[in-house]
């Protein structure tokens, strides 16, 4: 096990290099430079060149790179001209309320797919079980973006029984009543997101079961008279859970890209709204900023998977 | 009776995937329907399209501006811009179900011809692929795509098709590698092998005929998943350029609270029309998967 | 004595096995080890072994479908080390394979036709009412109706399926055919059918058969010559009476041993030999077996017979 892992580990250095290389190309191919807003009627073209030299920028390419790759380590992104905030103050500020965002979302996900995969699962066949795949199909398969806006259309604007968008009534004062009012500000993208998440998991998890349920040591048990449910519960889930709790390295990959149309509809201000304000209003330091940082998070996502794999599969784990 | 049989079995190939499907499409009601209905539409919307002068979309008439329903003779009312909502679905759907088709058209091409030669020879360039395709799995696929549109000079309908093209072929790759490691697998392709037939004839004739089933339904249901991305790129305004009118940059109105609550009809169709079409897409791409599945166990 | 058309000298077959910390090649799994075998025209040839002897693997090299790692393969005194010689002579005109698994061998989406016309389109192309003469001669000599000609594989019966397989792999006239486990997918009554048609087919095209298979019984009934492979190694060949009839090799006894006999009254007897010839076997494994558990090298008993047996039974 420690050999995968740490073998595992040493494929992100690579990954990490190739990451930070295309964020950088991607950054120099944005037009502009920090200095291009300085330019006016009335400002000497040398006093510019003097100062695109004094910060690196006629240097060579790796050594922009090295440079940026240094200034990035010590969370250096430079400042929004749009915000002027430093990026990393900016980011952090956002973080959060994406943070809870996707973390109750991932709750209610959770929560909607394991009930809905085991109960259709245990009738495979049924209309109910029908129902179950052709409600994941439809929901894997349309567009969240539409399903969003008419949610908010709906429940938000035309019923009004959520908030429409922030984090926290204005009106909100002491610990407990922010606390209310935040997580009520969530409840509507979060529940959205869930009904429309739950395919992937719902999807593992049902044939999961129905493969255990096959198995020579499952018939076995049966026939040595173990209950249906202790068979269930102790031999068929526990196996068939394995690749869910390994898929949670993944819903931390796509949390981000989600968050963009879910964040921007229900105006809810963290980072993948921040993403498309920076976008519309060419704030490129921001931009370079959340694409690795989302980049970043995706790698360490995907190698928590496997090694989440690597810890609960005897097969890896013993090797 | 017996004979008639034998003759129908001898019909061909072709002639037995047709009767799988339509067995299938005759069996699920929901899909029969779904098809009707997808066909409807596309012939309105295509044979439509050629109806509508170019003029009436592209340009800007402030005093029609967010006309009501039936007034003035437009029975969906108008856009910000004066635009018959009517004229405005025809068009973008078109638009939008033309860019949807180009991009599952060019990532199947793609990714089935190299998920094929990799999978076929193995080795280290397969090795190498498949990390390669690893890595780009899990980058912020759709911010790059939204960074790339808003610096990519002379940007159009082809770049956006180009740019989401560059990052959607890998599933497709992905999946048809994974089947034809398998089929390769079988001892047909050995007796092709030794019947002196060449690797790029076993690959094309041999072997891919044996999943194209598979490949028409994955390729239905990725055309699902294109209109979504296409218009979700252009409802936030970083699809189709101005001039170019999606179902996205019609649902965009919805951005502002306004107009969303004030002047639904704005978007409200568009909206619908993107969801009864995925939706008619997906019962016919699973009825589709379904045959695979079936010629897969034949 | 007849021509010889096919030669092995010193056939080794290796794949690497990685492991470690860097996925190195750390050792070769040894699929065929030093494999000296030849054929002749019209003869057939039994090999035989237990599964993962190699016997599969050597077959495959001898088609063409598997590379060697070392040694020489010589059709008709020319070397055809290399894929490329081998197609430049079109190598597989003349050897040809029937494979185990009729269902798998046969491309589910091509008619019966386009399965038999395969090879003489490549190997032998010619215009469309002669190649469609030659395929409909074909199903005849299998026996198989004309109508069939354009059916699809899954609408034939197992034995009807191989004799597809054996039509096609008979369709460019070959010299020499490799058939792996051929009948072992079949019901046993079908076994025979299709044996007995292979073994008519070969008196009257003159083909030379490289029959695999772990039957001895089936072997017996096929074969002039046998060669017992064990490990990736020959430990014994010679002709089917040297084998049946005086095995020398521990491991050929006990695979002799192993044939079901249906005499009942002999059913404690055959019992008690069978124990006592695995019991011979653990016994005396290293004496046969080299200090890695390898075959000996093969020594010379008679003009056709030779066993891998240690050095004081050869002085004995």
């Amino acid at each position: 096990m420690w050999k995968v892992i740490i073998r595992r580990l040493l494929i992100m250095i690579p990954q990490l290099f190739i990451l930070s290389v295309m964020v950088f190309m991607l950054a120099k191919m944005m037009p502009g430079d920090p200095f291009g807003g300085l330019i006016g009627p009335n400002t000497d073209p040398k006093q510019i060149e003097a100062l695109r030299e004094a910060a690196g920028l006629n240097d060579p390419w790796w050594q922009q790179y090295i440079n940026w790759i240094q200034n990035a380590f010590h969370g250096d992104f430079g400042m929004s001209y749009t915000m002027k905030q430093p990026v990393t103050t900016l980011i952090g500020s956002r973080m959060v309320n994406t943070f809870w965002l996707s973390l109750l979302a991932m709750i209610l996900t959770y929560l909607l797919a394991i009930p809905m995969a085991i109960s259709a699962a245990r009738r495979e066949g049924s209309w109910w079980d029908r129902v179950l795949l052709i409600y994941n199909s439809v929901t894997f398969g349309i567009p969240a973006y539409v399903v969003y806006l008419l949610f908010i259309f709906i429940f938000g604007f035309t019923l009004g029984w959520f908030p429409t968008g922030g984090t926290v009534s204005p009106s909100a004062t002491g610990f407990f009543p922010v606390l209310m009012s935040k997580i009520y500000h969530m409840i509507l993208p979060a529940v959205t997101m869930a009904l429309l998440g739950t395919t992937a998991i719902f999807t593992y998890l049902r044939s999961g079961i129905l493969d255990e349920q096959g198995q020579d040591y499952v018939k076995t048990a049966r026939a040595k008279g173990v209950t249906e449910n202790r068979v269930f519960s102790r031999h068929i889930l526990r196996n068939a859970l394995l690749p869910i709790a390994a898929n949670f390295g993944f819903v931390i990959t796509g949390l981000l890209g989600g968050a963009i149309f879910a964040e921007t509809i229900f105006g809810y201000p963290g980072l993948g709204q921040l993403f498309i304000t920076a976008i519309t209003s060419r704030d490129y330091s921001v931009i370079t900023a959340l694409i690795l940082f989302n980049g970043l998070l995706a790698l360490f996502g995907a190698m928590l998977s496997d090694i989440i794999m690597a810890i609960v599969d005897p097969r890896i784990r013993i090797e | 009776m017996r004979k008639k049989l034998k003759i129908k079995e001898n019909v061909g190939n072709g002639g037995l995937l047709k009767r799988t499907m339509i067995r299938e499409f005759k069996k699920d009601s929901l899909a029969r329907y779904s098809l009707y209905t997808l066909i409807g539409i596309l012939l309105v919307v295509f044979i439509g399209a050629l109806f509508i002068p170019r003029a009436s979309y592209v340009d800007v008439n402030i005093i029609d501006q967010y006309l009501a329903p039936m007034t003035d003779g437009h029975i969906l009312g108008t856009d910000n811009g004066g635009h018959d909502i009517i004229a405005m679905l025809l068009v973008s759907a078109r638009n939008s179900l033309v860019i949807a088709l180009a991009v599952t058209f060019i990532t199947f091409v793609f990714g089935t011809i190299l998920g094929t030669i990799t999978a076929y020879y193995g080795g280290k360039v397969d090795m190498i692929i498949m990390r390669m395709t690893d890595f780009i799995m899990i980058l912020p696929v759709l911010m790059i795509i939204i960074v790339l549109v808003t610096i990519v000079p002379k940007y159009n309908a082809g770049t956006l098709i180009i740019l989401m093209s560059a990052f959607y072929w890998i599933g497709t790759m992905r999946l048809v590698r994974s089947r034809v490691l398998t089929e390769s697998q079988r001892d047909y392709v050995k007796a092709s092998k030794t019947s002196g037939t060449s690797d790029i004839k076993i690959m094309f004739r041999e072997i891919l005929p044996n999943i194209t089933s598979l490949l028409i339904a994955e390729a239905t249901l990725s055309f699902a998943g294109n209109i979504g991305l296409e218009t979700g790129l252009s409802f936030l305004g970083f699809g189709l350029p101005a001039g170019t009118p999606s179902l996205g940059t019609m649902i965009n109105e919805a951005t502002n609270p306004e107009t969303m609550t004030a002047m639904p009809w704005t978007w409200v169709p568009a909206a619908i029309v993107i969801l009864i079409v995925v939706l008619s897409i997906i019962f016919v791409g699973q009825a589709l998967r379904r045959v695979a599945d079936q010629r897969q166990s034949v | 004595m007849a021509d010889e058309i096919l030669r092995l000298e010193g056939l080794k077959v290796h794949y690497p096995i990685r492991s470690g910390f860097w996925n190195r090649v750390t050792d070769n799994v040894k699929a065929v080890d030093g494999v000296d075998l030849n054929l002749k025209q019209g003869e057939t040839l039994g090999l035989v072994g237990e599964s993962g002897s190699g016997k599969s693997t050597l077959g495959k090299v001898i088609v063409g479908l598997e590379d060697m790692t070392e040694g020489d393969l010589i059709y008709q005194n020319e070397d055809l080390n290399s894929a490329a010689e081998r197609r430049r002579v079109k190598y597989n005109k003349d050897v040809q394979m029937i494979f185990q698994d009729s269902l798998s061998s046969l491309n589910p989406r091509k008619t019966i036709y386009e399965i038999i016309a395969e090879p003489i389109r490549n190997f032998d192309p010619m215009d469309p009412v002669d190649e469609d003469k030659r395929v409909r001669e074909l199903l005849d000599i299998v026996g198989l109706p004309q109508r069939t000609v354009f059916q699809y594989p899954f609408q034939f019966s197992g034995g009807q399926r191989q004799r597809i397989g054996i039509a096609r792999a008979l369709a460019t006239n070959p010299r020499l055919i490799v058939a792996d486990e051929p009948v072992s997918a079949l019901d046993l009554s079908v076994q025979a059918q299709v044996l007995n048609f292979m073994k008519k087919i070969q008196k009257e095209l003159g083909i030379s058969y490289l029959f695999i298979s772990h039957d001895l019984g089936v072997v017996r009934h096929m074969t002039d010559n046998i060669a017992v492979m064990h490990h990736g190694r020959l430990v014994e060949k010679g002709t089917r009476e040297d084998i049946f009839e005086n095995p020398q090799h521990i491991y050929t006894k006990r695979l002799l041993a192993a044939i079901p006999s249906v005499n009942v009254s002999e059913r404690a007897e055959n019992r008690a030999r069978r124990k006592q010839i695995e019991q011979e076997f653990d016994d005396r494994f290293n004496e046969f077996y080299d200090g890695e558990g390898m075959p000996l090298p093969l020594v010379q008993l008679s003009e056709t017979h030779y066993a891998a047996l240690p050095k004081q039974s050869e002085k004995e």
